[in-house]
């Protein structure tokens, strides 16, 4: 068990995410970096759906009930067991009594606190990732908070096979504030004249960016509008504005546009409708990336096709899978 | 249904006819029409459950808007060339009217209009709406913008069985609008200038031409026209509807609105918090074919027989 001293901010409690809800409005709710959470529960020897806590900046302060191992993996962060510094990526033994906590991220935003055996909430909706707003999954449907207790389940692996476990220097990702992600386009990429443009300017991380969605703006830009200069009406439905669909469909990652000349980019906790246009999705792996982003964060797309995106996917598997046959025991 | 409608990407406005489907790396988007209509949504989830009810491998879920459906799959189990040649096929093969068959859930849902909640949240956010001044309701505005008054708009929202046409957004929240097929009876509402960051539990809410039923407390942009007394979503699962889901609406369901006033409210909001409210709801079958004969005799006779 694990109690929680100090909150953190949005500590959740999240596993891979919950499938087969989206029709009902039910997103993945799965980690915003996903790769940074598998790594954790593979070096603990954990399944990789076990629950774990995930935070933005600043994971919560934690005091250890019963004798566990702990990895912090994610944004880079000072981790700290009883006041002292620790490596991330790494399994440390932790014993009732110490307190675990972490200085504020230097680089990246999602930060992953890891347990042996992972934490023990009841399933939801097939998981126990947290959806806020509904109040779905995780501890009772909220972040932590003081004074909160988590269980446990028991090890997957002895303690003895555990210690010293570390990941890699050369497979460690690295955060910057300024990257690239590759978009298919597709949607409704035809209501806009200016998809090529749209990738070759620098798009900017709002205020706004959150596990549902990351705003992102562009001083200057604006999106060509293929209906206003085809004297095309808008459908019947679709509300007078061009940006606006009739209720239309958005996959995770999608980029959703609007008369603001926004581009939203819908993640973890996307809506799965609404009545805006959308022109391409993020590449998966490439998710991770903004999934760690902050604001202030320089964005450039890259359209690539969806072959291109399936390597992509590829490559992510190839390194996954090595870094599992690493500490495969 | 040739193959070669279905448009491939890159296509330019011009070139698009409908149905089209857009490929994705983990998503086929299928659009079955470019402007809403019932008719064209009751397709879409015939077509929607067909695909669903085919159990593609690789296929880890089918969600839908009103006049489109999305297919999630894992490109790893199915080949998206495959994947496209079957879901044509299922669409092929529901693609007559006469083969729909629908069991929806009728269910009453007793509604104060212009109440005093909905107020206080247009008050608090009245910059962002089109009225700035606070000086009308979004109900009174609405009634307004359509030539009506109030108690003229509000027999017009209760005249008419209303088709639950498109869930998600977040759960536990469902799209409808009344069941008429002339779009000139559609009544239109402009979303607010600016969402607003929050709309009241269970506030009944009107945008461009369709509304719903606020599971909890959301964001939104829709005129806030009422007050629902009755719950749409409940994770605690006390009233009967519940015992299965936590939501109440199903797509394809139907929902007939009863204008009440405060002191009903009242007595509703009591009963609903003790427990003991009972939803007035009726199962029966549906054949769309009925409806788009006669839309207007088909509502008539359902209005009818649910009294």
């Amino acid at each position: 068990m694990i109690k929680v001293i100090e909150p953190g901010i949005e500590a959740l409690v999240t596993d891979l995410g919950r499938f087969g809800y989206y029709d009902n409005g039910l997103p993945p709710d799965g980690p915003m970096d996903n790769f940074s959470f598998r790594v954790g529960n593979i070096l603990l020897g954990n399944d990789e759906n076990a629950a774990q806590i995930g935070c933005i900046f600043m994971a919560p302060t934690l005091e250890v009930v019963e004798d566990t191992h702990v990895v912090f993996t994610g944004a880079e962060c000072d981790p700290l067991i009883n006041g002292e510094v620790v490596p991330m990526w790494q399994v440390h033994p932790v014993r009732k009594g110490d307190v675990i906590s972490q200085d504020v991220a230097k680089s990246g935003s999602r930060v992953y606190v890891c347990f042996s055996g992972g934490i023990d909430t009841p399933l939801d909706y097939g998981s126990r990732s947290t959806y806020l707003i509904a109040g779905v999954g995780g501890y009772k449907g909220r972040a932590l908070q003081e004074g909160d207790v988590l269980k446990l389940f028991p090890s997957a692996m002895h303690r003895s096979k555990l210690q010293g476990r570390k990941l890699e220097g050369k497979y460690i990702p690295r955060f910057f504030n300024s990257y690239e992600l590759r978009v298919v386009p597709g949607g409704m990429v035809h209501e806009i004249n200016n998809f090529d443009e749209f990738c070759e300017i620098t798009w900017t991380v709002s205020q706004y960016f959150g596990r549902t969605a990351y705003r992102l703006f562009s001083p200057g830009f604006e999106y060509s509008w293929a209906r206003r200069a085809a004297g095309i009406p808008q459908p019947f439905g679709a509300g007078p504005d061009p940006g606006n669909a009739v209720l239309n469909i958005y996959p995770v990652g999608a980029i959703q546009i609007n008369l603001g000349n926004e581009a939203i980019v819908l993640l973890q906790d996307a809506v799965s409708a609404g009545g805006y246009v959308i022109i391409g999705t993020i590449v998966g792996p490439d998710q991770d990336i903004i999934g760690q982003g902050k604001m202030g964060d320089k964005i450039k797309f890259i359209s690539v096709s969806e072959e291109q995106a399936l390597e992509a996917y590829r490559e992510r598997a190839r390194l996954l899978s090595e870094i599992r046959g690493i500490y495969l025991v | 249904m040739e193959k070669s409608r279905y448009t491939k990407y890159p296509a330019t406005l011009k070139e698009l006819q409908y149905p089209y489907i857009s490929m994705q790396d983990r998503y086929l988007c299928y659009y079955v029409s470019e402007s809403f209509s019932i008719l064209e949504n009751m397709r879409n989830q015939a077509l929607r459950r067909a695909v669903l009810e085919t159990k593609i491998p690789g296929v880890i879920e089918v969600s839908m808007g009103q006049v489109a459906f999305m297919v999630h799959f894992d490109p790893f189990r199915i080949d998206k060339d495959d994947l496209i040649k079957e879901i044509i096929a299922i669409v092929e093969s529901v693609a007559d009217i006469s083969q729909w068959v629908f069991e929806p859930t009728i269910t009453e849902l007793p509604v104060w209009f212009d109440d005093p909640w909905s107020i206080k949240c247009y008050l608090e956010h009245k910059e962002w709406h089109q009225v700035k001044d606070g000086s009308i309701s979004n109900f009174k505005y609405s009634a307004q913008l359509n030539n009506m008054t109030s108690e003229e708009f509000e027999r017009l929202i209760c005249s008419r069985p209303c088709w639950c046409d498109a869930d998600g957004f977040v759960i536990g929240i469902m799209g409808l609008a009344p069941m008429t097929k002339k779009l000139e009876e559609y009544i239109h509402l402009p979303k607010w200038e600016k969402s607003r960051p929050w709309t009241p539990n269970r506030g009944f809410v009107w945008g461009g031409s369709h509304f719903a039923v606020h599971p909890y407390v959301t964001p939104g942009g829709y005129q806030l026209l009422g007050s629902c007394a009755v719950p749409v979503f409940s994770r605690e699962r006390i009233l009967e509807p519940f015992q299965e889901s936590d939501v109440l609406l199903k797509v394809g369901d139907i929902v007939i609105i009863r204008s009440i006033k405060e002191d009903e409210y009242k007595e509703i909001r009591a009963e609903v918090e003790a427990g003991k409210y009972k939803y007035k709801r009726q199962k029966r079958k549906f054949y769309p074919k009925d409806w788009a004969e006669d839309p207007d005799g088909f509502c008539q006779q359902l209005m009818e027989e649910f009294k």
